[in-house]
């Protein structure tokens, strides 16, 4: 070997054919305290190695419950009271975490990414057509997201180029380590504050026998009609979308979880479901008195703070509005980072949030480009944004099928997988959800196609 | 990580004691192989790609209606 040799890009290091480079040294120190943690003993190391080994599950479930998903449980809430939705807004988290604990499997078994795989797996036909859901899906859900971001600042009086600028600049400051590990810290501590729609809730005084009565026998049921639908639909878009798939994977190989590690994965992402569905059954308990007193028109962040006020006060209102800036700013940095992975996995760019900005040029320009005109395109004025986040949703929904059938195909493919391939159980259940979300989509169509059908339904 | 920092033989041992050889950047280089669908893989793929091409066209359908 050669000692004298230079760790960088130009060129990487070279030992008996070995090449190292800085992402690698990085990845390796992070592995080194886990490797420390696991030989430690007792409850403490124990801890210590789940602190380690937490991050892409918490922050999928979370980042997951953005602005349009909270402003759909919050209409959720309002429409419908406490009733069949709290339940099965709990059932979309169950779906959630079938779902994403495949991706954990994909990504410690293979470390590569859910695009590389399909790139590479499937040949670029599949894989271009997954980038094109991807990036489309994606691009309207930043859009919305800076929608939140500045119907929220909007309350406090913060005109939209200031709360964009502002969003922009946190967005950008989460970058600047140039470390995975801090960042994924730092979005995480930001993830924490979508709690807040746990106290507004609690603001709001529910009432716990409805609220017991309602999770038991998802009851009061609501009228069939394809408003009913659309806020079915876009309660489940508001909790499982192909975003979230190519996300955890590549964040759980840029962390760098192998094998060994697929069980703390497995609770990280339980974890996750678990804090993001108390955040979203928050939101729906919080807005349910208004129950009957807000229209559909009034679905916009700051009019629900708004309305709010007389219930919950105005520092309930307030800390609504700053978890809708919360959950808009988390989204844009994690949808914004999956869209960086997924080009660089493609590209076969170096693809890593432990680049520094000069190796990772292409990857951190996809990242704030996105990020940026989404941005811009919500400053630009008379674009009808509230039906762009009532919509978002339902495309999400009708575009996972497609994303879970290679989803499911790669995780039962035993070339790639070998021993940690999909168990017969696993399977059953991902089918479920595959049948549903079709299910539901189907629905979706025939209810826009032949609207009379749920008139005759619902009277 | 200090990029100008030289590295050494040690290093480099420490960096594969603590990454599977897998794990690294050039390990990940190398193309995974490629696997051709089958009969009803292909049926199932394609039936779900046309759906989702159908459902964006009743989506942009009730846009349009929604908007004028």
């Amino acid at each position: 070997m050669n000692a004298s040799t230079k760790i960088g890009p130009d060129p990487p290091i070279a030992v008996d054919e070995v090449v190292v480079t800085h992402e690698d040294m990085d990845r390796a120190y992070d592995r080194s305290r886990v490797s420390a943690a696991r030989r430690s003993p007792g409850l403490r190391a124990h801890v210590s190695l789940l602190w380690l080994l937490v991050g892409p599950g918490i922050l999928v479930m979370l980042g997951e419950n953005d602005g349009p998903s909270m402003l759909s449980y919050a209409a959720t809430g309002a429409k419908f009271g406490i009733g069949f939705f709290l339940p099965f807004v709990a059932l979309t988290f169950v779906m959630a975490l079938v779902v994403q604990e495949m991706t954990v499997r994909l990504g410690a078994a293979t470390h590569r990414g859910h695009a590389e795989l399909i790139f590479e797996r499937f040949g670029p036909f599949w894989g271009w057509f997954s980038m094109i859901d991807l990036s489309l899906g994606n691009f309207l859900t930043l859009v919305t997201e800076f929608i939140a971001i500045r119907a929220g600042f909007g309350y406090f009086g913060v005109p939209p180029w200031a709360a964009v600028l502002v969003a922009l600049v946190v967005l950008f400051s989460a970058l600047l380590s140039h470390r995975y590990w801090t960042w994924e810290r730092v979005t995480l501590a930001a993830a924490a504050c979508n709690l807040v729609f746990v106290p507004i809730a609690l603001m709001a005084h529910p009432q716990w026998g409805a609220i017991g009565h309602a999770m038991l026998t998802w009851t009061p049921m609501p009228h069939a009609s394809q408003e009913t639908l659309l806020i079915l639909l876009s309660d489940i878009g508001a909790t499982v979308t192909p975003w979230m798939l190519f996300f955890q994977q590549s964040a759980t190989v840029d962390k760098g979880l192998t094998t060994k590690d697929i069980r703390f994965g497995r609770i990280d992402t339980v974890l996750g479901a678990g804090l993001a569905a108390l955040a979203a059954l928050g939101a729906i308990i919080a807005t349910a008195p208004l129950f009957g007193h807000i229209g559909a028109a009034n679905f916009a962040a700051a009019q629900f703070a708004q309305a709010l006020e007389p219930i919950v006060g105005h520092i309930g209102s307030s800390l609504f509005a700053l978890g809708m800036i919360e959950a808009g700013i988390v989204a844009s940095i994690t949808i914004s980072t999956s869209s960086a992975y997924a080009f660089g996995e493609v590209a076969r760019q170096p693809h890593s949030l432990n680049l520094p900005v000069n190796q990772g040029k292409s990857f951190y320009f996809v990242l704030c480009f996105c990020a940026a005109a989404a941005a811009a395109i919500v400053l630009i004025p008379n674009l009808p944004l509230t039906f762009v986040v009532l919509v978002v949703n339902v495309v999400a929904v009708l575009a996972m099928p497609p994303a879970l059938v290679f989803l499911y195909l790669l995780v039962n493919d035993p070339q790639i997988m070998g021993d940690v391939r999909s168990p017969r159980w696993a399977n059953v259940l991902a089918a479920g959800v595959v049948v549903l979300l079709t299910a539901a989509g189907v629905l979706f169509g025939i209810s826009v196609v032949f609207p009379r059908a749920f008139a005759w339904l619902g009277s | 990580m200090d990029e100008s920092k030289h590295i050494t033989e040690e290093e480099v041992g420490w960096v594969l004691q603590n990454l599977d050889r897998d794990q690294l950047v050039q390990e990940k280089s190398a193309p995974v192989p490629r696997r051709q669908l089958r009969g009803g893989e292909l049926l199932l793929v394609w039936a779900l790609r046309i759906y989702l091409i159908f459902m964006m066209a009743v989506v942009l359908w009730q846009a349009w209606t929604a908007v004028r």
